[in-house]
């Protein structure tokens, strides 16, 4: 399903360094399965539980980073995990196609290390959730503050800078890469 | 550091003027940033987005104390703790007694231009506690032992060949790799665990909304992430003005902020923190494990003279300021010298002179007031409309009473009387003004000797006008009055005849003005009283013509906008209806060039005008471009069969007014000035320049003789 809104969307992203890949919810799994970095810990921030415990089925080593700071599925220590993570999965609750960026709200507690503390970010946006701009997208924000637990992140690519004469650079101290994937978009 | 001691601020212009490298740096970049800019507003409605960006930055400023008491109740209510710093020794004591009292070693710091006003890092190494800067360009400072010299790109000033010396002097790496992204690495590398043992984060705040509590911060490399969330101690620091009510006001400011500082749509992340949830901390080994077990939030909110600025009428448009560079991106002297020579304590520019005056005091201000040309191209970019020329005439002016005006000044400030003196014995004056006794008087008040001075004729514009009687206009279809510029009445009169001529061609009955000098000169130098009353009388004069439905014409685009930005200023506190009546001159106020093109379009006229097979090499007045008449030059001029006009697109000429004229800057005018001259000696032709000071100065720069639009077209109609 390819809406001007997803395409905007994902202009935007991609000229600003994201990947986009397209997928439908059943094979969701099947599509990160393809993304995560190989042989280091994947963390999913909690709203994602179900998919860490298939990622997890399926071999890789995949946690969730919740509000207390521990991972799940292992005596395994956060901070442990959280050093040695080559991805942070994260769920997000809007997009904006006029900028292509995304809200993430990373559940409180340590979740919102899961964007920018590993070297590979992914987020997972549902195609139904972008909006044409901010000023659509800021009221619903501000009426999902309470069950966000405090924090929301607008992502709009990976971790960038141009400090050093105007050059830019991506992956500074957040993300080298950003995959974005669309549920339910086209190609599915 | 702020200096007391006298700055020898003509050294410290000549050594950056001299500093290739320096040059190359900040030229590139600043280009860089003004296109990406440019190309980043072409999605919104700029003019409509920040002039609603104004009002609600109005808006909060006014509620600013129920706002404050709002915010300091929900923080407290979810258990963070707020500290209204009274001044720059509160804010930085709070947070190294915090510090201290939490056994902190390490402080991880993301950008926070309010942390360099109040000397934080000096403050909390005075504790030994080792603070680390890890916005890459703050760290590259950092190690460099400097100060920001620009608000958003603070290292703009270093290439990258002094970025690889000094990673290798700094950071015990033999041969530091060459490349941009490499180079990135290798601070990522060293920061990484230094972030995971620090045990405060300190961020600012772009914004903070009242309401919720929410801090806004805007950020591309992830480092304000990093300081937020690993640490067990996250303290905020802003500026109180920084507070809005709610999310309801946010989306017009994160519009404007990301498109006028970097041109980009949004930043790579743009965090809103609402409180810290209880939760366990992060324990990787840090100093202070086992002593802060819940998670802390601590927000400084700094006055530093804001509530006083606040108060004041003048100077409390500053505090609308969102910190996006774009004015100094825009700014000619800045383009030129960088922002160390501004002092930066931390605040550079034009904003930054406004910006130290309210948080350091007028002695601070005094040094870099003078940079600030007025020539109004900040005010074209500000996401806030501020009116940074006029912050600076009103600082002028406070100098000026409180430390008495310079002759020299009070002399610029006259160009009506010098006029009105000399005219009468041009050839008597041009010739006693080249003398070496004239220029050593000139050097003794402080004009730079080797400038030449505009020369005087003896028959006046005004004279020309009456002399000549009554003149038949063939089908008039509009009357119109001339505003007598002083220059070109006692300088260039032909400008002014070449004016009426072409005016009359399109069918204009002209009359003269009869003015008082428009002001500009007077408030250059920070003279206000004169150019108030001057305003006073100009604007009964001017509304008795509107009311005879005649339009005012401005052959100097700088008088249109004394008249047009400036008068309003002044007249602010004269009572609504001289407020009406400059609402009724502005609406029929033209550019003489503006008002002919209108003219030919509206009245869809056919000139017939003479094929002039030459090549027009227009430079665009900085007032025209701020009044959004930039291309009229050229598009007139386009109107001639043949004519090959070429717009050259750069920032000022660099002389605005009496600037160029004084020692202390005269060779900045100079060196502003030669970008424009490269451009225009790039082309063969006529140089045609709308501003006299700008015809001084190119004129000068390049030994062509530019024409004002007006000359050209006159030959056009013969």
């Amino acid at each position: 399903m390819s809406t001007p809104l997803t395409e905007a969307f994902a202009e935007r992203m991609q000229s600003v360094g994201g990947r986009i890949s397209y997928t439908t919810a059943e094979a969701l799994v099947e599509t990160l399965d393809g993304l995560v970095e190989r042989d280091r810990p994947v963390l999913f921030t909690p709203e994602l539980r179900d998919l860490a415990r298939q990622l997890h089925d399926a071999g890789h080593e995949a946690y969730v980073g919740t509000r207390e700071g521990v991972a799940e599925h292992s005596e395994a220590e956060f901070e442990e995990v959280l050093e040695r993570a080559g991805t942070g999965v994260s769920g997000s609750l809007l997009g904006i196609s006029s900028t292509g960026s995304i809200a993430v709200g990373p559940g409180g507690g340590n979740g919102g290390l899961l964007i920018a503390f590993p070297p590979h970010s992914i987020i997972v946006l549902q195609a139904d959730s972008l909006r044409k701009n901010l000023a659509e997208a800021l009221p619903e924000i501000e009426r999902r503050f309470g069950e966000i637990g405090g924090e929301v992140v607008f992502v709009s690519g990976p971790s960038r800078t141009a400090d050093i004469e105007m050059l830019s650079v991506v992956g500074v101290h957040g993300p080298t890469g950003l995959d974005v994937v669309i549920v339910d978009g086209k190609e599915a | 550091m702020a200096t007391t001691s006298k700055r020898n601020l003509r050294e410290e212009i000549h050594r950056s003027l001299e500093d290739k490298t320096l040059q190359r740096a900040i030229t590139s970049a600043m280009d860089t940033l003004f296109e990406r800019r440019k190309g980043a507003l072409e999605s919104i409605d700029f003019e409509g987005t920040r002039r609603e960006a104004r009002r609600l930055k109005e808006e909060a400023l006014e509620h600013n104390p129920e706002l404050l008491e709002q915010l300091i109740k929900t923080v407290e209510g979810y258990g963070g703790k707020v500290f209204l710093a009274k001044d720059a020794e509160a804010a930085r004591t709070y947070i190294a007694d915090l510090a201290v009292e939490k056994g902190v070693k390490t402080v991880v710091k993301s950008k926070s231009m309010v942390s360099e006003e109040v000397h934080l890092n000096t403050a909390l190494e005075e504790e030994g506690i080792e603070v680390i800067e890890t916005d890459l360009g703050e760290r590259i400072i950092q190690l460099a032992h400097e100060r920001p010299s620009h608000l958003i790109v603070p290292a703009v000033h270093k290439t990258k060949d002094q970025i690889i010396e000094l990673f290798a002097r700094t950071m015990g790496v033999e041969n530091p790799p060459t490349e941009a992204e490499d180079l990135t690495r290798l601070v990522r590398d060293d920061l990484r665990p230094r972030f995971m043992k620090a045990d405060m984060g300190v961020t600012g705040a772009n914004f903070v909304l009242a309401d919720t509590g929410t801090l806004v911060i805007v950020e591309n490399e992830g480092n304000a992430r990093l300081s937020t969330q690993l640490p067990p101690i996250h303290v905020a620091i802003t500026g109180i003005e920084k507070l809005i009510p709610s999310m309801e006001q946010l989306g017009t400011f994160l519009e404007l902020l990301p498109r006028s500082g970097t041109g980009q749509l949004l930043t790579a992340y743009v965090s809103l923190i609402t409180g810290r949830p209880s939760t366990d901390t992060i324990d990787m080994g840090r100093a202070n494990a086992g002593q802060v077990t819940e998670r802390e939030f601590h927000l400084v909110l700094v006055d530093n003279g804001r509530s006083e600025a606040r108060e004041d009428p003048e100077l409390r448009e500053a505090l609308y300021c969102v910190r996006c560079g774009a004015c100094l991106n825009a700014c000619a002297p800045y383009n030129q010298v960088g922002g160390h020579v501004y002092g930066v304590d931390p605040y550079p520019g034009g904003i930054g002179c406004a910006w130290t005056w309210i948080t350091k005091g007028p002695d601070s201000a005094k040094e870099i007031n003078g940079l600030c040309t007025t020539c109004s191209r900040c005010t074209e970019v500000c996401p806030s409309m501020i009116d940074i020329p006029w912050l600076n005439t009103v600082i002028k002016q406070r100098n000026n009473e409180r430390l008495g005006m310079k002759l020299r000044d009070r002399v610029f400030a006259r160009a009506d009387l010098l006029g009105d003196v000399s005219s009468p014995f041009a050839p008597l004056v041009n010739a006693a003004m080249k003398t070496p006794m004239a220029k050593i008087s000139m050097g003794s008040i402080g004009i730079d000797r080797t400038r030449k001075m505009p020369e005087y004729v003896r028959g006046t514009f005004e004279d020309w006008f009456q002399e000549r009687g009554q003149v038949t206009v063939r089908q008039p279809r509009r009357s119109a009055a001339m505003f007598v510029d002083c220059f070109i009445n006692h300088n260039k009169p032909y400008v002014g005849e070449a004016a009426v001529q072409v005016l009359e061609r399109v069918g204009v009955k002209l009359e003269l003005a009869h003015n008082e000098c428009c002001g500009r000169p007077a408030l250059s130098q920070g003279a206000l009283d004169k150019p108030r009353a001057w305003a006073k009388k100009n604007i009964e004069r001017l509304h008795r013509l509107v009311q005879e439905d005649k339009d005012i014409l401005f052959i100097e685009p700088s008088c249109l906008s004394s008249v047009r930005d400036d008068y309003r200023r002044l007249l602010e506190n004269e009572g609504d209806e001289m407020l009406r009546k400059l609402d009724d001159i502005e609406e029929r106020s033209w550019d003489v060039t503006e008002y002919f093109l209108h003219l030919v379009k509206e009245d869809k006229l056919d000139l017939h005008l003479r094929p002039l097979a030459e090549t027009f090499v227009v430079h665009g007045h900085c007032h025209q471009k701020s009044l959004g008449i930039g291309s009229v030059p050229g598009e007139a001029l386009r109107l001639i069969p043949e004519a090959e006009v070429i717009d050259v697109n750069a920032l000022c000429c660099g002389m605005v007014g009496s600037f160029g004229y004084k020692e202390e800057y005269s060779e900045l005018s100079r060196a502003i000035g030669q970008r424009l001259f490269d451009k225009l000696n790039a082309h063969e032709g006529t140089v045609v320049a709308s501003g006299i000071s700008c015809q001084s100065q190119i004129g000068e720069g390049t030994e062509r003789e530019p024409k004002h639009p007006m000359e050209i077209l006159i030959r056009a109609f013969a």
